[in-house]
């Protein structure tokens, strides 16, 4: 029988031969073949198993069996399709015949495959556009919060000026009445904490960042560190720098900004912490993604932690869990703002009631002039959301 | 010289400091206005950059302050204009935007500082007693 098959399908086919099921299960897997074509009655392992355990395996179920049933008997070709084979051939057969079966079968595993591929094709372009959308979503969204930010701070400017000159213009006239005096010192004070929320903003919302210089890494963190000190020794917070100033490298940054990224996260780390607690500063030279010479800053602390949901939202503009008039919800944000720029990395790790990790990396050297779309035109940005 | 000569004529040690200032805000003027004259200056006040270019074709200054978002001609161009005439004039620039461009641009067109809104009137009065004194 093999034979006689064999010599119908020669020369259109590259054909094995097997003798028992274990044999064609060995060879399937080996080969796999186009197409199957089996007989039912066979010793040890009769069709019906071969074919119950191919359509069992996920990495062979999609290969054609053709089972060979006896002309007599209906029920082999039934209980043949009902386990599994995709195409009965009673027996006996004209050549024509098997020809046909085969080629139906070897057709319809084309486009089988053909529609997995396609399928696959599908699934990974909703994938894209599903990334692409949120992101799309995400990006309309932050160009619509720096559009409203840079107005908004614009038109507070002027107001807040007035206010605060008018105050100062009444102190300058220097009244004895100490409740006058306490009332324009209140104004002074409270117009002057509005002007800092509006150049927090107007920071934010800056259009370009400013030129990069080359500055040691080691110097801008021993600045920094002193700096915060006087505030968390107050506080009772253990300050602790861990990195070897001159091994560090030089980075071309925008000094200014590298700084305020870094105060950004150093505060909230010490806003986070109570007495008693700590902050450590490490720092070392890093290669990052792709072997890019760069340097790790990891800024830690003892604090209170973030709360599972509220830490995907850390770096979304005006996203606080501090006390309202204590913090604005950008100082993360611009420190991610200034480290993508720079062709960097940021992750924050938290855990609540054990404290807070932020982790940052830059390269030496920005991969190209730091420019963002930080805050688009308003044309454009009526078309990127169109 | 009778006092109507002074105000028309060139700057004159023995005569009060003489300011211009610019800005499309009405109270702002007032402010800077009452501010300056308070401290012994003399203050023509104008509310857009036409208006003191105008002002400064028929009178002179010791010193410009403007303003540099206003409706009409900006900051920047007031300053060019009013150097144009007055090429000795020192105008500070007040800009509201924290926009590294445009304090370039104004330092590259002659402004004699930019400050950044909001104003410390103390910061302000130091910079206009400085220009007044460049330009004597």
């Amino acid at each position: 029988m093999r034979a006689y098959i064999a010599s119908v399908l020669h020369p259109d086919y590259d054909i094995v031969l097997t003798a028992t099921g274990a044999e064609a299960l060995a060879a399937i897997r080996e080969r796999r073949p186009d197409v199957i074509v089996s007989d039912i009655m066979m010793p040890e392992m009769d069709g019906y198993e071969l074919v119950t355990r191919l359509k069992r395996a996920p990495e062979l179920r999609d290969i054609p069996v053709v089972v060979l049933s006896a002309k007599a008997s209906r029920e082999e070709a039934v209980r043949g399709l009902e386990v599994g084979a995709d195409d009965y051939l009673p027996k006996p057969f004209a050549p024509a015949e098997l020809r046909a079966r085969v080629g139906a079968a070897l057709r319809l595993h084309r486009v089988h495959r053909e529609v997995v591929a396609q399928k696959q094709e599908l699934e990974q372009t909703l994938r894209i556009l599903k990334d692409t959308q949120d992101q799309l979503v995400q990006s309309s969204k932050m160009a619509a919060v720096g559009t409203l930010v840079a107005g908004l701070s614009h038109e507070l400017n002027n107001p807040v000026a007035i206010i605060r000159m008018s105050a100062q213009m009444l102190l300058r006239r220097g009244s004895r009445d100490p409740f006058v005096r306490r009332t324009l010192e209140r104004i002074d004070r409270h117009s002057q904490r509005c002007a800092g929320l509006v150049e927090a903003l107007l920071a934010y919302s800056r259009r370009r960042p400013q030129v990069a210089e080359r500055c040691e890494l080691g110097q801008v963190l021993t600045w920094l560190l002193e700096l915060a000190r006087p505030e968390t020794a107050e506080r009772g917070i253990r300050l602790v720098a861990d990195f070897a100033a001159e091994k560090l490298p030089a980075l071309v940054v925008h000094r200014p900004a590298l700084e305020s990224a870094l105060l950004n996260v150093i505060g909230n780390a010490a806003d986070a912490t109570s007495r008693g607690g700590i902050i450590e500063v490490h720092a070392r030279a890093a290669a990052g993604d792709d072997d890019v010479d760069g340097a790790e800053i990891l800024i830690r602390d003892s604090g209170v932690g973030i709360a599972p949901q509220a830490l995907p939202h850390v770096f979304e503009p005006f996203f606080t869990t501090k006390a309202p008039g204590k913090g604005t919800g950008l100082g993360l944000p611009m420190t991610q703002k200034f480290v993508q720029a720079h062709g960097g990395t940021i992750h924050v790790d938290s855990e609540l009631g054990r404290g807070t990790t932020v982790r940052m990396w830059l390269p030496l050297v920005p991969p190209e002039p730091p420019e963002l779309p930080l805050v688009p035109e308003p044309a454009r940005l009526a078309q990127e959301v169109l | 010289m009778t006092a109507v000569d002074a105000a028309g004529g060139a700057a004159d040690a023995c005569a009060l400091p003489r300011v211009l200032v610019v800005d499309d805000e009405r109270d702002m003027l007032e402010i800077l206005q009452d501010f300056f004259e308070s401290e012994g200056y003399t203050v023509q006040v104008a509310d857009s950059g036409e208006r003191a270019i105008e002002l400064c074709r028929h009178g002179s200054f010791d010193v410009a302050i403007t303003d540099m978002r206003m409706p009409g001609i900006d900051g920047l161009h007031t300053l060019m204009g009013l150097r144009q005439l007055d090429p000795r004039l020192p105008v500070i620039v007040v800009t509201g935007y924290a926009s590294d461009d445009t304090e370039q641009r104004c330092r590259n067109a002659g402004a004699f500082d930019c400050i950044q809104k909001p104003v410390d009137l103390d910061t302000l009065l130091r910079l206009v007693g400085a220009a007044v004194q460049a330009r004597d």
